[in-house]
């Protein structure tokens, strides 16, 4: 038996996007291509105008809510791991955990096995399947969060001092900012696992995804637009809005309002504090540095590709574990709209 | 170390100061003794330990944490306390925390050799806010927007008392205060601080707006010469003696010479001078006295310091403070007389009868040693901090410059 390619002989980065040579397609394509696999419904993946398009069910449900008829002009289903071969490359999808519908990208070629990961996390998340690991040759792997200083508190912690807030400040809403996809949706379910069953408020670009969410199957409870509640009844309320919304005259229909934002950046005090936030609650749907550290260990890849955020910090570490490492000079990825 | 953890971190992003002071409140009617009264220390700054350095904790990282790594978070992060809390190694919540008195405790009677191994221990048993909040605590810099008189404010809230009788209270107290949150509690007794020579917090006057002028009436104030020194509060009893500032900080170890001769019974609100055969030195002189820890003679004998006394407080242990302006005048000058005291004056009052009167007055005042003028209710009562109304300042060129933008 010959040996393994060497995975940059068919899988390499050019101006679209990671582009899969014997497959002639992109995965997450930066530009609009003929071919597509699309990792997950966030919009630096998935991107407008490709004409095939292979991704799960639920991400091109979400494609489809946002984009319409420019989400592609075919769009293919395929449900986790129901293999499907493209000119010689077996694709498969495999859960990644980091919102409903995403999936990891697994590739092999004769013997060689590329797993691109696209944004995940670890951590349990009650609207999304769970990370799946799956050994490989080369894992390609994010870094939004690729410093050893983003180390995550457990995110029930974090819905405890919301909670705690809300307690002691009963007159004043609390407009937590949200990103519209994942973000918005997971912040729900764990307010009802935590127990409040109050109805929550939401900003209208909200709502279409929380829709697609209880249609997919993941109970949300009681929703309410904010637009039409008084000020009275904002008092001592929940409101989730996008960030964009919190920063601008928007939230000034609140009474009082205590600004918090869900997110990974929360982590560190000077982000949170340029964003205005006086409650920061630390709530990713990326993997942390130990995630990010652990999984690589798991996968147990002897090349490590990052790209996505602070890749620096994660090749020097995965150099020093005695992986060949790189950054993939990917463009487009900065600052996820899901961090 | 959770429960002062979690108050630091909601006052770092709380931006309004009445929030503030409700955490503040929230905090100390939650938080057991002794914690709570040493977390109100380190608020107001009365806590400090000189055996532990940021070197220390930036050391304990660099043998933990690959240094490429580190450096590229402390660029990412900004700040070296913050850094090091979240990139410390080990679960994010472990077990048995120590409570914020373990920490305080086992550091006061700590050596300089033994705060590495104590720090690092700690460090090992906190989550990451937790360990934002010790190294800021440790290394004396817990700047979350808290001024001791916003603390004082949230105790008063507490304990539903005026924030007047906190501050009364304050210089005879010490962390951890137990006696104070017992009180505020109604758990105890106020405390029975030894007040013999305890700060009184100082009225204080308002700049006058000379608009309002003509709504006051001059038979009502008594005028006296602002004298460009700083103020103090003179305390004398029982052989007890102490020179405060305004602020309350003790200074009399810069003038041994006002402390010697301030053999008598009495707390005095007065101008601190240097005064050389009668006449006031330009203020930096006295300056030159202010910035020492000790004096030398030499020093003493050519930048001799006075005071010049504006009002009496208490004369043995009786409070004056509630006697209107013109009776404790009148004490003070009875005082006065009978003690002959060494390295004081009276500051006289003047005599006018209308505002324009005083207003020539003023403009005449050429000493480089008057910086304006005093107005003060001869009905007020000596109330802590700057009320409203009874005391106005009235500083010379304040009037030529508006009648130049006029
Ligand atoms: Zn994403
Ligand atoms: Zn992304």
């Amino acid at each position: 038996m010959p040996a393994a390619p060497r995975p940059e002989s068919w899988i390499r980065v050019v101006p679209e996007g990671l582009y899969v040579a014997p497959g002639g397609f992109f995965v997450d394509p930066v530009r609009p291509v003929e071919r597509a696999v699309v990792t997950h419904g966030h919009a630096d993946h998935a991107r407008p105008d490709n004409r095939h398009v292979l991704a799960t069910p639920e991400t091109l449900a979400i494609m489809r809510a946002r984009y319409g008829e420019a989400a592609g002009s075919a769009l293919q289903p395929m449900s986790f791991d129901e293999p499907l071969t493209i000119g010689g490359v077996t694709v498969r999808l495999v859960p990644a955990g980091h919102v409903l519908g995403s999936a990891q990208v697994v590739l092999e070629y004769r013997g060689s096995r590329v797993v691109v990961s696209g944004d995940y996390k670890r951590g349990a998340d009650p609207t999304c399947r769970p990370f799946e690991p799956v050994a490989c040759d080369v894992f390609v792997t994010e870094a939004t969060f690729g410093l050893p200083v983003f180390r995550n508190p457990a995110p029930e912690h974090e819905i405890g001092r919301l909670l705690s807030s809300l307690a002691l400040f009963p007159e004043r809403s609390h407009l937590v900012g949200v990103y519209a996809l994942g973000k918005c949706q997971r912040v729900i379910a764990l307010l009802r696992q935590a127990g409040y069953a109050a109805p929550l408020y939401l900003h209208g670009a909200l709502q279409a995804l929380c829709d697609l969410y209880e249609t997919q199957g993941v109970a949300l409870g009681a929703l309410r637009p904010v637009a039409g509640a008084s000020k009275a009844e904002l008092a001592g309320k929940i409101v989730l809005a996008p960030p964009s919304a919190v920063a601008d005259r928007w939230s000034r229909r609140m009474p009082d309002p205590v600004i918090a934002a869900a997110s990974g950046w929360m982590r560190v005090r000077q982000r949170a504090r340029q964003r205005g936030v006086e409650l920061p609650l630390i709530i990713s749907d990326h993997a942390d540095w130990d995630e990010l550290t652990a999984t690589i260990e798991e996968v147990d890849a002897p090349e490590i590709w990052v790209t996505h955020g602070r890749e620096e910090a994660l090749v020097h570490h995965a150099t020093l574990r005695g992986r060949r490492a790189r950054a993939l000079a990917l463009v487009g990825f900065e600052e996820d709209e899901g961090a | 170390m959770r429960r002062f953890a979690e108050l630091i971190e909601s006052l770092v992003f709380m931006p309004s100061r009445n929030g503030k002071i409700r955490l503040l409140t929230a905090y100390f009617a939650a938080a057991p003794d002794p914690d709570r009264g040493w977390a109100l220390a380190a608020l107001t700054g009365g806590l400090s330990f000189p055996t532990a350095k940021a070197g220390a904790i930036r050391g304990l990282a660099a043998e933990r944490v690959d240094e490429t790594l580190f450096a590229l978070s402390y660029d990412f992060v900004g700040d070296l306390a913050e850094t090091v809390s979240l990139i410390w190694p080990g679960a994010e919540a472990a077990a048995d925390p120590p409570s914020l008195s373990d920490v305080v405790d086992a550091l006061f009677s700590a050596g300089r050799s033994e705060v590495p191994g104590l720090l690092a221990g700690w460090l090992a048993r906190l989550a990451a806010s937790e360990r934002f909040a010790l190294i800021k605590l440790i290394t004396g810099g817990l700047r979350v927007g808290v001024s001791a008189r916003l603390a004082k404010t949230a105790l008063a809230s507490l304990g539903n008392v005026d924030v007047a009788e906190i501050e009364e209270l304050w210089h005879g107290l010490e962390p951890p205060y137990s006696d104070l949150f017992a009180w505020l509690e109604g758990a105890g007794d106020r405390p029975a601080i030894d007040d013999r020579a305890v700060f009184r917090p100082l009225m204080l006057a308002n700049p006058l707006d000379e608009a309002e002028l003509s709504g006051l009436e001059p038979a009502d104030f008594r005028a006296e010469w602002k004298w460009d020194g700083i103020r103090v509060q003179l305390v004398a009893r029982d052989g007890r003696r102490r020179l405060y500032s305004r602020t309350g900080d003790d200074i009399g170890g810069a003038f041994p010479d006002i402390l010697e001769a301030a053999d008598f019974g009495a707390v005095l609100d007065g101008e601190l001078l240097v005064v050389r055969d009668g006449e006031i030195a330009p203020f930096n002189h006295l300056q030159q006295r202010l910035n020492r820890k000790t004096v030398t003679a030499r020093m003493l004998a050519e930048h001799p310091a006075e005071i010049r006394l504006y009002d009496i407080l208490f004369e043995g242990a009786e409070d004056l403070r509630g006697l209107p302006f013109d009776q404790r005048r009148a004490r003070l000058e009875d005082w006065f007389a009978r003690t002959r005291p060494a390295r004081a004056e009276l500051s006289p009052l003047i005599d006018f009868a209308a505002w324009e009167e005083l207003a020539a007055l003023r403009e005449g005042a050429r000493a480089r040693a008057i910086e304006g003028l005093m107005l003060k209710r001869g009905d007020s009562p000596y109330l802590a901090g700057r009320p409203k109304g009874p005391w106005f300042k009235w500083k010379r060129g304040a009037l030529t410059l508006d009648t130049v933008l006029m």
